[in-house]
Formats: structure tokens, C-alpha cells, sequence
């Protein structure tokens, strides 16, 4: 497999390039309309401007005059390159401990697979006749890919519902998705999109693709979520820490 | 080129995280709730009001017989459903298929209503017109006949609830209405389980 030009630039210049690339995605956001926005169709776009704030954070955090490394960055799409993305936003997102930061926790460590996000208690008569109390858990999970030979970031956010009431989760929702590798779980939201570098430095399309959700997804509750972390990304208590080498 | 994104395999679950009201209930049983007055005066005010109203303002000022379809449920603690609930519950129950007869509506509020389309006209029947034929409690006559008695302009309909299910019961509501653009109540409901001898109370 033909491998990506990554280049290793140095970690304030790594800042610079990720902040551009941060304003920019983050006044396109705020250029979309309300309704757009509330159903749920950028929200893979949402959780990857947490990721790139997460990293800015953890990038400024462990380097200095002292410590200086270097970070890999994707010269193909002008855009750290994903791996160091996803580990910076997962290691940012361990070192929350405050449950104020619940949510921005769990979007950030949907980068590295299911997330718990809310244990829901619900009245639901599915498959039995009458209304009987239920417990669902509602999980996210954040996927990014750049195909090989593609000078373009790929992202999908995911929404998904576990249940020991099987019977909720085969009748309960208006759009359900599931698959083998996850048991168990039924997805009732998918929103997918992708960011792909302009001519002109620091500036970028992106191009929502389509988004499939479940009427009994509270879209517009996660949205203000999204849009309030986006806003006032910083955490409630500063990082842990690091350990003596 | 297609992408494929294969979400994850889930984590196992190690503790719960608080309810934060991500999804919907389906309300498949509905309560009956007290009726709200929209207007802010007392009975005794209101009457007073109405000894003005017959005087002076028009037979046909629809906002204050719709205060006084509203004042007079409650004075009668006739419990009303709430309608999102009611039409929530039959969506559900009969996969989108059930039927409102008699709907006198106009054709916004019924979208509103019912979230889909129609074709734009108003259809419908004043209560004194036998337009459903199935089983209807005793209880509900009288519930009926008092409200119409006191507001001879009601108009009435009947949601008549078709469900693939084999052996559920269908499930009716009966619904009062000043009009089109007004208010609709649902003021009882009932399966074809129960007796035709009225029960007492909601």
C-alpha cells in the first residue's frame, strides 16, 4: 500500500496550522443554519473541531522551551495526520475527571470506539402490550479515514442504542442500522462528511454527505451540547500532570 | 470511491451514566390531564365577562367560546388527552394507518396534527350527524350529548384506529372542536372491551 506524504513539522508550527485549520472549520459552523445544525447533520464535523482543540490543547501542554517534538502532519490534506489526532483527543479526553466535562469526555473518546454517553429510563410498550420501565444506553462513536491516494478527510459520527430489552430495540426506532461487529447495539444515527484542502493555504471544502437518524433521537439536545463545548473548550480543571521520566 | 465506515466493536460496560434525555418515549397508553384555561380571569370574572359578551360582541367571538368550551370541561371534570400524546399513541399502535372520520379542521392544523400532508380541503360533520358506526359507550354519548347541548356550533370526530397487530383491540378517541384554526380536545376514549353501560367519573 502506497504510503501518505506525512512530514514531521515542528510543534508550534503544528499549533499555528491547527488553529487556522480550527477558526476556519469552526466560522463555516457558525455560517450554517440553525435547523441544518439541530437535526444533526454536521455533527461529524463538531466532534472533529473537538478533537483538533483537544490536540491544540495536549500539543501545547507537554511541549516547551524544554521539550520539543515534533508532529506529524498530512501534507496531502493539510491536516494533522489522523492517528495523532485520535491520540491526542483520547489522551486529553483520559485526563478529564470532573463530571462536568462528562460530555466532552465521552465525544472525545468516541474517536477511539463506543462511548457511553446517557442510561436513559424509558416507558416502552414494544412487543409487550403495555407500558413497562426499561434502561437504554446511548453510545457515540467518531470515525475519520483518509483513503489512500485522496486528498480528502473522511468522517462519520455515529449514535447508537444498547438495551437488554431486545424487543425496544427492534421496534422502538424509526431508523435502525446494525451490524455484526457490534452485538448487541443498533445505531439510530449516522451523519457523515468530509474536509478536503482548497488551492489557498489554511482554507478547506467540506461537503456533508447525508445523514440518517431515528425520530426518537433527541438530535437538537446533542447539537446544543456540541455547540456549547465548541464555544467554551476548555476544561474545568487544568491537565493532570505529567508523570517524572 | 464508497467509503465503508465499520463503527466499533462496544465497550463493555463497566458504569452507567446519568439520564440525559436523548431519546423519546413512545407513548403508546395515554392519561387524561385537567384542562388549562387560557384566559387569565376567575369564573366569577368570566362570568361577568360573558354577561357583557351576549350583549355586545358577536354570537360568533370564537375565542371566547372556545374560554368557554375550555370553562366548562373543567367545571364538569371532563379530563382532556393530550392531543400529541392521543395522536402519537395511534401512530404507533397502527403504524401510521389510523383514520380520523369527521375531521373538521382546517387543512394546516391537521398537517400540524398529524405530520403529513393533506390534500387541502376541510372535511367534516357537525355532532348530529351519524357518521361512525362502531361501538360507542354509553358513557361517551352523555359526555358528547352534554358538551353539545351547551355549544350547539361542536363539531365532532371519532379516530378510528386500524392495526396490523393481529388480536390488539382497536383503541377510539373522541375528539370536540370549535371549528377550523381552533383548539381540539379529546375528551374520552374507549376499546371495543368495554361494556356500553356508562361508567362513572373520566
Amino acid at each position: 500500500m502506497p504510503s501518505r506524504d506525512i512530514e514531521a513539522i515542528s510543534y508550534k508550527e503544528a499549533l499555528e496550522r491547527i488553529r487556522k485549520l480550527r477558526t476556519f472549520l469552526v466560522a463555516e459552523l457558525n455560517k450554517l443554519d440553525r435547523d441544518s445544525l439541530s437535526k444533526g447533520n454536521f455533527f461529524w464535523l463538531s466532534t472533529y473541531i473537538l478533537a483538533l482543540s483537544a490536540q491544540e490543547m495536549m500539543i501545547s501542554s507537554v511541549n516547551d522551551g524544554l521539550i520539543a517534538s515534533d508532529i506529524p502532519w498530512d501534507s496531502q490534506v493539510n491536516i494533522p495526520s489522523t492517528s495523532a489526532t485520535v491520540g491526542d483527543a483520547t489522551s486529553y479526553a483520559e485526563r478529564l475527571s470532573d463530571p462536568k466535562d462528562h460530555f466532552l469526555k465521552a465525544l472525545l473518546l468516541s474517536f477511539s470506539g463506543w462511548t457511553l454517553l446517557s442510561t436513559e429510563k424509558k416507558e416502552c410498550a414494544c412487543g409487550k402490550g403495555k407500558l413497562q420501565d426499561i434502561s437504554v444506553d446511548v453510545l457515540v462513536n467518531t470515525a475519520l479515514r483518509v483513503e489512500p491516494n485522496s486528498n480528502q478527510l473522511s468522517l462519520a459520527f455515529f449514535v447508537g442504542v444498547q438495551s437488554d430489552d431486545q424487543e425496544h430495540l427492534k421496534c422502538h426506532y424509526s431508523y435502525k442500522e446494525t451490524r455484526s461487529r457490534d452485538e448487541g447495539l443498533i445505531i439510530i444515527h449516522r451523519s457523515r462528511g468530509h474536509i478536503r484542502p482548497k488551492n489557498s493555504y489554511a482554507a478547506y471544502y467540506y461537503v456533508e454527505e447525508n445523514l440518517n437518524q431515528a425520530e426518537q433521537f433527541r438530535s437538537n439536545k446533542l447539537a446544543e451540547i456540541l455547540s456549547g463545548l465548541i464555544l467554551s473548550f476548555h476544561p474545568t480543571l487544568p491537565l493532570q500532570p505529567l508523570p517524572p521520566l | 470511491m464508497f467509503l465503508k465506515f465499520a463503527a466499533r466493536e462496544p465497550k463493555p460496560k463497566i458504569t452507567k451514566a446519568d439520564d440525559h434525555g436523548f431519546i423519546d418515549n413512545d407513548i403508546v397508553s395515554v392519561k387524561p390531564v385537567p384542562i388549562e384555561l387560557k384566559w387569565d380571569m376567575t369564573d366569577e370574572e368570566f362570568e361577568e365577562y360573558r354577561k357583557v359578551a351576549s350583549r355586545f360582541l358577536s354570537a360568533g367571538n370564537m375565542e371566547f367560546q372556545e374560554e368557554s368550551l375550555r370553562r366548562f370541561l373543567k367545571k364538569n371534570n371532563i379530563l382532556i388527552y393530550s392531543l400529541g400524546d392521543v395522536l402519537k399513541s395511534l401512530k404507533f399502535k397502527s403504524d401510521g394507518k389510523f383514520i380520523l372520520r369527521s375531521l373538521n379542521i382546517s387543512a394546516d392544523k391537521y398537517k400540524e396534527m398529524n405530520g403529513r400532508k393533506t390534500n387541502g380541503w376541510s372535511i367534516g360533520g357537525h355532532i348530529s350527524s351519524a357518521v361512525f358506526n362502531s361501538f360507542v359507550p354509553l358513557r361517551v354519548v352523555k359526555r358528547l350529548n352534554l358538551v353539545s347541548i351547551n355549544f350547539p356550533k361542536l363539531c365532532c370526530f371519532i379516530s378510528d384506529v386500524r392495526s396490523d397487530w393481529i388480536g390488539k383491540p382497536p383503541e377510539y378517541f373522541v375528539m370536540v372542536t370549535l371549528g377550523v384554526n381552533f383548539e381540539v380536545f379529546a375528551i374520552d376514549m374507549w376499546t371495543e372491551d368495554e361494556s356500553v353501560v356508562a361508567k362513572d367519573g373520566a
